[in-house]
């Protein structure tokens, strides 16, 4: 049989294969409920299997054996983009725009392929294919794209079995990283979600998430999370989670281009899989030589540390895998250290074979369940605190993020450090990454704080404001405003000192709000009702509200630091307090008690100091 | 009604008939010292006398010196203690309110709608009662309607008010 005859039957029977797939660009359609059903059965549980580990320089790629180090093979692979793994392969888009799928245990090529387009965008895969989005540059214009608004971006499939090109369709918008689940792939175009059959191409259903420019489709477990960035969108049922970490995007935007293997240069916030349905609420920041383990709350936002884990030398991470019961690190210089996941502590360190620019973790799918803290809260708030103070600057997104779980803490006293931050005490130097994270902390001082948001805030505000709390509903929403409330609860709490209606123990839990959140905003309304009220032995013996306010007086009167209150507020509480002492009909067990409290070597005792379980127990601005 | 307005005035209720107690005994006379001097001075009409008392209250009073100016204050009503009257028509003590709010009401027709509008807005029923009282002496159309509200939601001040006209 001549050669260009059988060259003609080929021809012929890959345009009928590809008669199958679907032509045309890419458009989004079939909103809806094809869409949910495309989800569903995409995102059916997967096999787990044993944890590998390929570590890619920039000219080699090397299997290892996550449990010893051991160097399982090494081969030749100049990888570009970040490496993604299928089952026991692992497919690593190579310069030259192609892709090499390698066998995770042996290194051996299972195929090597061209990709579609000329710039790749991103890439993910499945058992049933490969995934890739990339930019084309003009059918006139025969040079490869150099930014995306001089090209175009293009969809393939690849077959997982030999790499080959089973479909392309070009798109009029740009498109982000892909990901691919059983025998669907998520595209994101512009602010729509299309799945595609991942076999023909062909569409089957569309997300719109209202006007936010998507950049990456992950799965997480069995949820597909949709990113600009900033924010996830849950796919499934369209929620949209605000997930705060500063200086480290969610993902890492690509912009049409990927920027290469190692571009987070050691800064990544991970989502870890969660057990059941919904979004993650466990995340890990790897912040180059610190990782944060942090519970999110419902809305994504940061709740809290469940551990720090900070090197004590001058290396740092390149990855990281989170199981159940332990996390792998890959350091700078290849060694593998391994933490406990319960608490971060350092398990095993494993000495490395190559200086690795990234890392793939293949065929580990379990879940991670947050559970409870297996390290004191004041451990982890003393490590962070150590992070933030840390003078090495490679460390300020760890700082600023740090920062931020402080700032959640329903203490005041933790809460401390941010405002000492702000006003350059506890970092006296001024680098640059020490006026960054001043300003990161002033910031921080405008928000809400702990577990607060503008909304919640408000909620609790308007509460107050109402005048109908009373008794436990009044004690609770006191101290939800110590613990997770705004500078909007300032004026409603002050308002209540002025409400005759409240009984005395309901008017202590107003006052000890007050000194507790220690702001000087309210040193006026505390200066009102101690200066009313001083002088009556009936109100000031009825309760410890007089004592709470003049405890909030002598902390702005003389405070540990000039920046803990203002010129004003200072001057408001000397004067009340030297009216009040002055004065011979204030009640002597009050003048006595102030004049403690204002005594240079009094013990620094509070009105509750039996109630050693609070944590809130001396007077401190918020 | 009157009956429980005078009762509020004269400090009849709970909290002013309570023991005073032992650790403010000593300053028992001075606090009826300063209550005298108050009975002086605001019955003089002389600035100086006024900005004494003035800045004695603005200090804060004890509660001799206290009640002897919020009812001195009805005795001998002047402008100037308009703001210190409001403050202590929102004490702690209902006997406090009540003789600062007549006394509020005291100095002028528009104080007493004023003190009208307070009253019927306190906590306590008697002090609402007598906001009824002060509604009635000084009338006005936004005090009228305040007045209208008030018996409409408040049971309690109606039905005393409804007894005490039959």
């Amino acid at each position: 049989m001549p050669r260009s005859f059988a060259k003609l039957v080929a021809s012929a029977l890959l345009l009928g294969s590809l008669g199958a797939c679907a032509r045309g660009s890419l458009e989004p359609r079939r909103t809806g409920a094809p869409f949910a059903r495309a989800m569903r059965d995409a995102v059916q549980p997967e096999k787990t299997s044993a944890l590998r580990l390929v570590l890619f320089s920039d000219a080699e790629a090397v299997g290892i054996d996550p449990q010893t180090g051991a160097e399982l093979w090494r081969r030749p692979v100049r990888a570009f983009g970040p490496p993604v793994s299928v089952g026991n392969a692992v497919v690593v888009p190579v310069y030259g725009h192609r892709a090499i799928a390698l066998d995770a245990n042996t290194g051996a090529t299972l195929w090597h392929h061209a990709l579609p387009g000329q710039v790749l965008t991103g890439l993910d895969a499945s058992a049933r294919g490969v995934i890739v989005t990339a930019l084309q540059a003009d059918p006139k214009d025969r040079r490869r794209p150099r930014d995306r608004e001089t090209a175009r971006s293009v969809v393939g499939g690849m077959s997982m079995n030999d790499g080959r090109i089973r479909w392309t369709r070009p798109s009029n918008t740009l498109l982000g990283v892909p990901a691919a689940s059983g025998k669907t792939a998520f595209v994101p175009s512009g602010d729509r979600v299309i799945a595609v059959n991942l076999r023909t191409g062909r569409t089957l259903g569309t997300r719109n998430t209202g006007g936010v420019e998507l950049d990456r489709v992950e799965r997480h477990g069995q949820t597909v999370l949709a990113s600009d960035g900033d924010a996830l969108i849950d796919l499934a049922v369209g929620t949209r989670y605000d997930y705060e970490q500063d200086d480290a995007r969610l993902f890492a935007r690509v912009d049409g281009i990927e920027p290469g293997l190692g571009h987070h240069a050691g800064v990544v916030f991970r989502l870890l899989p969660p057990a059941g349905a919904g979004a993650p609420r466990e995340a890990l920041f790897l912040g180059r030589r610190a990782l944060i383990f942090v519970r999110l709350d419902e809305r994504g936002r940061l709740s809290k540390a469940h551990w720090v884990h900070a090197r004590m030398d001058q290396h740092e991470y390149v990855d990281f895998a989170a199981m159940p019961d332990s996390v792998l690190l890959v350091r700078d210089d290849g060694a593998l250290i391994h933490l406990d996941r319960a608490t971060g502590r350092l398990r095993q360190e494993i000495a490395g074979v190559l200086e690795p620019r990234g890392a793939a973790f293949i065929g580990h799918s379990q879940p991670v369940d947050g559970g409870d803290d297996a390290v004191d809260r004041d451990t982890t708030v003393a490590l962070l605190q150590g992070l933030v103070e840390d003078p090495d600057e490679r460390l300020l997104p760890a700082q600023k993020f740090a920062l931020t779980l402080l700032w959640r803490d329903p203490r005041p006293m933790v809460r401390l450090a941010v405002v000492n931050l702000a006003a350059g005490v506890s970092r006296p130097d001024d680098s640059d990454a020490t006026l960054a994270l001043m300003d990161h902390a002033d910031t921080l001082l405008g928000e809400a704080w702990g577990r607060g948001d503008p909304q919640t805030v408000q909620a609790l505000a308007e509460k107050l404001a109402s005048n109908e709390l009373r008794g436990d509903a009044l004690r609770d929403a006191a101290r939800e405003a110590v613990e997770a409330g705004g500078e909007a609860v300032f004026e409603p709490l002050v308002g209540l000192l002025d409400q005759p209606q409240l009984q005395a123990a309901e008017l202590d839990h107003v006052a000890r709000a007050l000194r507790d959140i220690g702001a000087p905003e309210t040193v006026g309304g505390a200066a009102r009702f101690l200066t009313q009220y001083h002088a009556d032995p009936e109100i000031v013996d009825a309760s410890k509200t007089v004592y709470y306010l003049a405890e909030l007086l002598v902390a702005h009167a003389q405070p540990d630091l000039a920046e803990h209150t203002t010129q004003e507020a200072q001057a408001t509480a000397q004067a009340a307090l030297d009216a009040v002492l002055t004065d011979e009909f204030t009640v002597p067990s009050l003048r006595a008690f102030i004049q403690t409290k204002l005594a240079p070597v009094a013990p620094a005792t509070t009105v509750d100091e039996a109630d050693a379980d609070t944590d809130a127990s001396s007077p401190s601005p918020r | 009604m009157w009956v429980l307005v005078l009762a509020l005035l004269t400090g009849a209720t709970a909290d002013a008939n309570r023991a005073t107690p032992p650790k403010a005994a000593r300053h028992f006379d001075q606090d009826a010292r300063q209550a005298r001097l108050f009975n002086s001075m605001m019955s003089r009409a002389d600035p100086i006398a006024l900005d004494v008392v003035l800045s004695k209250v603005a200090r804060g009073l004890p509660p001799k010196s206290l009640a002897a100016f919020v009812d001195n204050a009805r005795t001998y009503p002047r402008e100037e203690y308009a703001p210190a009257l409001r403050r202590y028509a929102r004490y702690r003590k209902a006997t406090i309110r009540a003789r600062a709010l007549v006394g509020l009401a005291a100095i002028s027709r528009d104080f007493g709608g004023e003190a009208a509008l307070l009253a019927m807005d306190d906590p306590t029923t008697e002090i609402r009662v007598l906001g009824v009282e002060l509604a009635l002496a000084y009338t006005a159309p936004h005090v009228e309607e305040a007045l209208m509200r008030l018996l409409a939601r408040d049971e309690a001040v109606a039905k005393i008010v409804r007894k005490a006209r039959r």
